[in-house]
Parts: C-alpha cells; structure tokens; sequence
C-alpha cells in the first residue's frame, strides 16, 4: 500500500462525509479493510480523518452561515456525556446486543426520512420554550433555491436526548456516529437537511476527539498511515463545502438515505458476526 | 436576535487556519518520507511510526517526516479544542451567560478526557 493511494481514496470519503453530514468513517472504515488494512489501523485511522472531515467542511460551513454554531455548542454537552458514557459503559455490555439497538434505531430513521424525502423544508410554526429561550434558530442563502432560508428548531429537549444517544453510539461502537446525529437534527430537532448536515459535521469533529484521544494515548495511531489519510479526507471535506449549498435539499437528503441503509446493512452485519 | 458573525468569523479562521497548518505539514511531510525512503512511498506497519506525544516531543526539534506528519495528525486533533476554549472565551466576552455554561462544561469535559488517559 502507497501513500498516494491512500490519500485518492479518502477523498471521495471526504466528500461524501462533507456533504451527508457523517464525518465519512462509515464509508472510509470497508474501503481500508478491503484494500488489506487490519481492521484496528483503519478504526483507529478513521476516527482522526472524521476530525479532518469536520474541520476541514466546517471551516467553509461556518464562513457561509450553514453551520448553526449555537445549536452545535448546546447539543455538543449531549454528545460529548453520552460518548464519555458510552465509553465507560463498553467494558461492561458486551458488542453484540449493541449492534441490534443502534441498528433498530437506524431502521427508524431511515423509515422517518423516507417519509419526508420530497420534503424540501420543514416548518415549525411553534417552538418549544427551551428552543426559544436558547435562540435555536437560524438562517443561511440556499443558493439551491436562490433565497434566504430562515428557520426555527423545535423539541430542544428530546433532540438532546437524541444526541445523548448518538454520543452512546459513538463512545460504545468507537465511530463519529453522524448518521445518529443527522437523525437527531432532521427529524427531532426539524432542521433542514443542509445546516443538518453541516452542523452535525461541526459537532461530529468533538465526538470524534473523545475517540481519537484514547487512540492517541494508547499508541495506536500509525502516523504514516494516518496523514495520508487525514489529508485526503481534507481535501475531499473542502470539496464537499463547496458542492453541498449547491444541491437541493431533497439530493442531499436521498445521498443520506442511501448512507442511512448502508449503515443499517453494516451494523445488523456486524451484530449476526461479532 | 444577537449578531453571531463575530464568533462565525473567529471560529471560521481557527479552522481554515488548523487544516491549513495540517495540510502544509502532511505535504511537506509526505515529500520528506519519500526522500527518506529512496523515492519509495510504500508504507507498513510498525512501532517505529506510531505516533506517542513522548517520542514527538524528544524529537519536535528535528526536521523530518516524522515529526511533520505528526506534528500534523496533532493539529488536527487539537483544532476541535481550540475553537470550543474561543468559544468560551467569546461567549464571555458578550456576556452570555447561558452559553458560556454549555461551552465550559464541552471543555471541561474534553480536557478531563485528556488527562485521564
């Protein structure tokens, strides 16, 4: 294995990851197994490019307004307590039953999201207290659409909850767990699919840290393995910025579907094998 | 509703500036790797490429693939920390409240996570 190989394939995981909101682990993780990568080496390399991914789409995200940053802050406490859970909490439950639950709650969003997928934007007429007492609400040019979208969350409590979820996910199954969180902002949280998208991208990156941290320190992080990789998924998370505004709601919310079933398949997958 | 763009603007450059740092580090890395190695750009697994903050910080004097390509998975890593410590810092600044609490507890969370390993 090369290095220029490694970085031309973690640049489409970066662009997808960029776009769909996913940091890009879920698609990055088979790639690297399949080209002959121990399995250990390609988690491990995983959870540092869905950082990449996160820095590297968020800084255009947040410059362009897509990133909502005070939802990001209010639901990172979620995330960031159910990864710490999550990380305790693997020493005692063991991976097989976890598969099945998390896999469970992926089939739900997947069914929800199909629903909703000519939905172009969700409208909250009314928000709930805590959503408007902590300002979620925001807007961003759509240059899709070719208007200013401007938009309110609602359900600030119960998508903390979600997020506390996505956080166990994260922590138990060590992955960035942005196919929980784009879950969480679209169809609790009633978000648009693209600041969905960017803003779980903005929040993966903290997620990600909690994982990437233990990686550090345990001395598993193989650095000429590992910065091909985080420079690939770089470049690519800078060509997804650009590409996303781009696209209408509903592509974006079909590219995510698409990701939501591969990972269902993968997770259920991994739960008949572990 | 209270403008965010400063905090937009703030957090938008540690982030251009960290993947920008990250990306020139890599590169010039990557090129030193491929010197090093007699114009060679395979790689394998082994102790002596694991990246452990001790062995970076005995040789972070030194020029040479390993500590740029560290030095670079090490931005990476730590440009999350930054912007939630600025976020802080701004949200104080402005005196909101509400979210200098929510950001303290991130941080607070992230660096106990750091000193327990």
């Amino acid at each position: 294995m090369d290095i220029l190989t490694l970085i031309l394939v973690s640049i489409p995981s970066g662009i997808l990851g960029a776009i769909a909101g996913l940091g890009g682990g879920v698609i990055l993780v088979p790639v690297l197994v399949m080209m002959g990568v121990p399995i250990k080496y390609a988690i491990t390399s995983s959870m540092v490019a869905v950082i990449a991914t996160s820095s590297g789409s968020a800084a255009a995200y947040v410059r362009r307004k897509l990133t909502n940053i005070r939802v990001a802050m209010f639901l990172e406490v979620f995330t960031i307590t159910g990864a710490i859970i999550g990380a305790i909490l693997t020493v005692y439950i063991p991976p097989k039953p976890l598969y099945f639950i998390f896999g469970l709650f992926l089939t739900a969003s997947l069914i929800s999201m199909r629903k909703r997928i000519s939905e172009e934007l969700p409208i909250v007429e009314k928000q709930d207290r805590i959503s408007s007492w902590l300002r979620l609400e925001g807007d961003y040019f759509d240059e899709n659409l070719g208007m200013i979208v401007r938009y309110k969350l609602t359900n600030a409590l119960l998508g903390g909850v979600g997020m506390v979820f996505a956080g166990l996910a994260g922590g138990m199954l060590g992955i960035g767990a942005g196919v929980f969180k784009v879950s969480v902002f679209e169809l609790i949280l009633k978000m648009p699919s693209k600041p969905s998208s960017s803003t779980s991208n903005f929040i993966i990156g903290m997620t990600a840290l909690a994982g990437a941290s233990v990686y550090l320190f345990s001395g598993l992080i193989q650095a000429y393995f590992v910065a091909p990789i985080v420079t690939g998924m770089l470049i690519g998370s800078m060509i997804g910025a650009r590409i996303l505004n781009k696209l209408s709601n509903r592509t974006v919310r079909i590219i995510f579907i698409m990701i939501l079933l591969y990972a269902v398949i993968q997770m259920l997958y991994r739960g008949v094998t572990v | 509703m209270r403008n965010n763009a400063s905090l937009e603007k703030m957090i938008s450059y540690i982030l251009v500036t960290g993947v920008l740092a990250s990306i020139i580090l890599s590169f010039l890395g990557l090129i030193l790797y491929y010197l090093e190695n007699r114009l060679c750009l395979e790689i394998s697994f082994n102790e002596q490429s694991t990246l452990l903050l001790g062995r970076f910080f005995i040789q972070a004097n030194r020029v040479n693939s390993y500590t740029l390509l560290s030095a670079s998975i090490l931005i990476v890593l730590f440009t999350p920390y930054v912007r939630v410590f600025t976020s802080m810092i701004y949200f104080m600044k402005i005196k909101d409240y509400k979210y200098v609490i929510l950001t303290f507890t991130v941080f607070i969370a992230l660096t106990i996570m750091f000193l327990v390993h």
